[in-house]
């Protein structure tokens, strides 16, 4: 998997001057898809950027400038957006943690060769095929406090005695939220890894065994330094994924009880849509791309520093 | 890699945890196959049963004709297939210029696109919104399909162009000396080598669009043209949610989505090492 | 050669393609109105063809399109549509989307179409909330008074005989259920927007409310008083079911109909569905246990007729679903109370029906004003906030004030 992340000029591109009939050629190849990005997302992006420093009418159109009002707005006067924020940064460090963990372990016990591996495999990846929205639905039916699969599962198994109404209370709401989650992200985190360790050739385990290197030893000072690039690459792009998540909270609790698990996600969808306030989603918005734009930075260095 | 010595123990120890793991993984397939056969009285008698009473195979013949399933599977068929051809057909060409030509601006390109996927529709959806209306595309296929396209071909790009990469250069550009345009390029010789890659970028834009939820929610509003993330909520009732057909409906509404990863998943882990530049 | 062309071929017939079927093709002929119609059950959209089957074989000139929407989504896309210019003519909803409609001015004021007899056959509490600067912008399309269903049954295994009428014998009551029987006593939904339709009752009957004098009042002594007693019901006394912040309105029906749950706040569909799915259960309905005053809540749904070039025909199509034929088969298989008074005359009769039915002269709707959406989210929360215990009731409802009146920009 490591070409994947490969940016460096290989020897295969020669080195020459560009003629100018190249050169437009070239962009000619690439208009189509820069036509729209440009149409779909440059342009909604200004659009949300300008609205963001705009008082709006009714309808949505640009009445006056604002200046920093919208923002003053999100910030100042309303305690919400700082525990949405602390929620979102819970939500999404919380959840890369334990997924990394459980698609690590996955991966590195998928890479053996054994009996049934091609059905493990499968059934890892499994979770991906549903909609994280559909997802969520499937778990809001499992956790319901009366009539929920969970509470029968966990009373059988003697974990719990009584029913827990596992999304009516804020410190159960979030943690089954992120739960949904880690389901989610595993499948794909899984691959990604077990394609980053399928790169590691054998012959580096066998040279670790003649010097006597044990299980364990070999996994943690072999494995993890090689499997570091694939590793970080994935797990700042689940971080990026995740901290602009939608459905499933949306789907599960819509942000309740009592705003504790409201996201940034669900917190513009509402703003837009419920409130009709696109200016405050706007700022918003901003404020949710710049740090986006911060982790993809990020993203783009330290995957272009493992490669260089 | 493969055959590295591990203890019997460790070995077992292996083996459980990995099916530990795949059993929770597959926890939410399970409860969609046993509540899909309850009766909808006996999701809501207390006290429940893990498995179905009785089982009632027909839900899955019932749940047709309580919700128009047919109608969203085909909204996320044409949304689906719409955004990955239209993708690749976008990608491709542009993959080739930034892998071979190196042009000028090649690496902001695939920075600044890369970014943009980033944003996600949540961040922008407010000025997509506007956008779309602007547009005249509210309420269209195509709205879904040019989003679902363009938040999946930066990515695309990113694999393509990396799998080029690592692709000789001497067969085009023989063909190249014997005068062939770029497009006869393309798809004579480019696309059959890029095969695997073209698969798994294929595959993932295929896959999120069968399963994108936001965009479906706020653009479409006709219930015919609802796609199946979207069209399925439908069950929620005000008074009961039948969760009986909800559940058969998500199962097979994973089925598409199943098969192209039957399909795809070698060669997202194994067979793309093959033509890699190693 | 063959294969470039082939190729291109596949790629323009796949977007015309495309742009077919996304645009479709238009309709020539006659008027042609949309009704968008809420979708209450399964039947409901079968309802509204033939109701436009029957409209359009009286007025031949017109064409209906039904569309049907969920609840869950119908507010959104009215806005959706109504951003994108493509309201509907006619369409049912909620009361308070009145006042984002207005707001976007993509309603017709109606007192020019309501002829004077049609007027006065509407029943005037529920017409009231709807009037705006001196001119009506909905009718009532369905309404329904809430009381609570006891299960007569369980009353008798505790040893009670009649309803609570104060909230002193509300607690007795709830005691001696939970002592004598296995059921909760009182199920409430304290999870969504359900919430604030089993919140208000306890609010009016502490002779609070939420709007006083044109003004946004969550911060009261009246409601902290209800605050309070709910907090108790749920924590102190443990009086409901667990969890009652993550419990739907779907799953406290449940709990009531399978008979798990004593008492529960509801409307006449409930009649219905107890018909149905537990016909053999002996159960009363009453009034809302009073504090100081009366707390009967009553809830309309509308109808709108919105501006466009054919807002005369649309009109048609309203004055024709509330006539008396139409309304009352609709009302009926709704299983509500009608907007009109020659409908209230005949309908809802029978046991249980008219105990509910005899609620609404004192039941009181929700205001239909600007920012009660606002106001809605915040009570809710507090009220989530003091049941969970994160806050008392009184920093609950002042913090809500607070939160409110910034959000509203107040």
């Amino acid at each position: 998997m490591e070409w994947f992340f490969s940016t460096s000029l290989s020897p295969s591109i020669k080195k020459y001057t560009m003629r100018k009939k190249e050169l437009l050629n070239a962009y000619l190849l690439v208009s189509g898809l820069v036509i729209l990005l440009g149409l779909i997302i440059f342009y909604p992006t200004v659009e949300v950027l300008i609205m963001s420093f705009s008082h709006l009418n009714p309808m949505g159109n640009v009445q006056a400038f604002a200046g920093l009002a919208n923002f003053r707005h999100l910030l100042i006067d309303n305690p919400l957006f700082f525990l949405t924020l602390y929620q979102t940064f819970l939500w999404t460090v919380s959840m890369v943690v334990i997924t990394t963990i459980i698609s690590l372990v996955a991966a590195e016990l998928l890479n053996r060769s054994f009996q049934g591996r091609t059905l493990m495999r499968l059934a890892v990846v499994l979770p991906w095929t549903i909609s994280p929205a559909i997802l969520a639905f499937i778990w809001r039916y499992i956790y319901d406090g009366h009539y929920g699969l969970l509470n029968l599962v966990l009373k059988n198994l003697g974990i719990i005695k009584e029913n827990i109404s596992w999304l009516a209370y804020p410190n159960t709401a979030l943690p089954a939220a992120i739960w949904v989650g880690i389901n989610n992200s595993v499948p794909f985190t899984t691959l990604c890894l077990l394609g980053g360790l399928q790169g590691i050739s054998s012959e580096v385990y066998e040279a670790a065994e003649i010097d006597g290197a044990s299980g364990w030893s070999r996994f943690f000072y072999i494995t993890l330094p090689l499997l570091k690039p694939v590793f970080v690459v994935v797990t700042l792009f689940n971080v990026i994924l995740i901290f602009r998540s939608f459905p499933i909270i949306w789907v599960l609790t819509r942000g309740g009880p009592g705003h504790f698990t409201e996201i940034i996600g669900t917190y513009i969808y509402k703003t837009a849509f419920k409130a009709l306030d696109a200016q405050v989603a706007s700022a918003t918005a901003i404020v949710a791309m710049f740090i986006l734009l911060t982790f993809t930075i990020f993203f783009i260095k330290l995957s272009l520093k493992e490669k260089l | 890699m493969m055959g590295t010595n591990y203890s019997q123990p460790s070995r077992w120890a292996g083996h459980l945890t990995l099916a530990l793991i795949a059993l929770v993984l597959i926890f939410p397939h399970v409860v969609m196959v046993v509540t899909s056969l309850k009766s909808l009285k006996e999701v809501y008698t207390l006290p429940l049963s893990f498995f179905p009473r009785i089982l009632h195979p027909e839900n899955y013949i019932q749940m047709w004709f309580a919700l128009p399933l047919s109608d969203y599977f085909r909204s996320s068929l044409i949304i689906a297939t719409g955004a990955t051809t239209l993708a690749l057909v976008l990608t491709i060409p542009a993959a080739y210029a930034v892998a071979r030509k190196g042009f000028k601006g090649h690496l902001a390109l695939l920075f600044t696109a890369l970014t943009f996927q980033m944003f996600g529709p949540i961040t922008i959806i407010v000025g997509l919104f506007k956008v779309m209306n602007n547009y005249g595309l509210i309420d269209t296929y195509l709205a879904l399909i040019l989003i679902n396209a363009a938040f999946n071909c930066p990515l695309m790009l990113w694999l393509l162009q990396a799998y080029l990469r690592g692709i000789p250069i001497s067969m085009d550009e023989s063909a190249k000396i014997d005068g062939a345009s770029d497009l006869r390029i393309i798809t004579s010789i480019i696309v059959p080598q890029l095969k695997p890659a073209i698969l798994v970028a294929g595959s993932m834009t295929f896959v999120n669009s069968w399963n994108e939820y936001l965009s479906a929610l706020t653009f479409i509003s006709t219930p015919f043209k609802k796609p199946l993330p979207v069209g399925l909520t439908g069950f929620v009732g005000r008074y009961q949610i039948n969760w009986h057909y909800l559940m058969g409906g998500s199962l097979v509404s994973t089925i598409p989505v199943a098969i192209v990863f039957f399909f795809c998943m070698k060669y997202m882990i194994g067979g793309l090492m093959i033509g890699s530049s190693k | 050669m063959r294969k470039v062309i082939s190729w291109k071929l596949m790629m323009a017939s796949l977007l015309v393609g495309l742009l077919v079927v996304s645009y479709g093709v238009p309709v020539q002929g006659k008027v042609s109105i949309k009704f968008v119609g809420m979708e209450y059950y399964e039947w409901t959209g079968d309802w509204y063809r033939e109701a436009a089957a029957k409209f359009e074989k009286q007025n031949p000139d017109v064409s209906v399109k039904i569309e049907v929407v969920p609840w869950d989504y119908a507010f959104d896309r009215y806005i959706t549509w109504i951003k994108g210019g493509k309201a509907p003519d006619v369409g049912g909803g909620g009361a308070k989307w009145l006042v984002d409609f207005k707001n976007m001015d993509a309603l017709e004021p109606l007192n020019q179409y309501m002829s004077p007899t049609f007027k006065a056959n509407i029943i005037p509490s529920l017409l009231e909330p709807l009037e705006k600067e001196g001119n009506y912008y909905a009718l009532p399309f369905a309404a329904a008074a809430r009381g609570v269903f006891w299960n007569v049954g369980a009353f008798k295994d505790a040893g009670i005989d009649t309803f609570p009428g104060t909230w002193d014998e509300f607690i007795t009551t709830c005691e001696k259920i939970k002592t004598a029987t296995d059921l909760y006593p009182y199920a409430i939904d304290l999870n969504d927007h359900e919430a604030i339709w089993n919140a208000r009752p306890f609010l009016l009957a502490a002779g609070g409310g939420l709007l006083t004098n044109d003004k946004w009042t969550l911060d009261t002594p009246e409601n902290l008083d209800a605050v309070q007693f709910i907090t108790d019901l749920v924590r102190k006394y443990q009086f409901t079911q667990p969890g009652p912040t993550g419990s739907t309105r779907q799953v406290i029906q449940q709990l009531f109909i399978g008979e798990h749950a004593a008492m529960l706040h509801e409307t006449m569909e409930t009649i219905g569905r107890l018909a149905e799915l537990n016909p053999e259960m002996e159960y009363d309905i009453s009034p809302f246990p009073e504090l100081r005053a009366p707390g009967v809540i009553s809830l309309i749904d509308t109808i709108y007729l919105f501006k466009g070039p054919n807002a005369e025909a649309g009109w048609k199509l309203i004055e024709f679903l509330m006539s008396d034929p139409m309304h009352l088969d609709w009302v009926k298989k709704l299983s509500c109370m009608g907007g009109t008074k020659s409908v209230l005359e005949v309908w809802p009769t029978g046991p249980h029906y008219e105990e509910l039915s005899s609620l609404l002269p004192m039941a009181k709707m929700y205001p239909v004003q600007a920012g009660w959406d606002v106001v809605e989210e915040e009570m809710r929360a507090a009220i989530q906030l003091a049941v969970l215990g994160t806050k008392t009731p009184a920093q609950a409802l002042k913090e809500a004030q607070e939160l409110a009146e910034k959000r509203l920009g107040l």
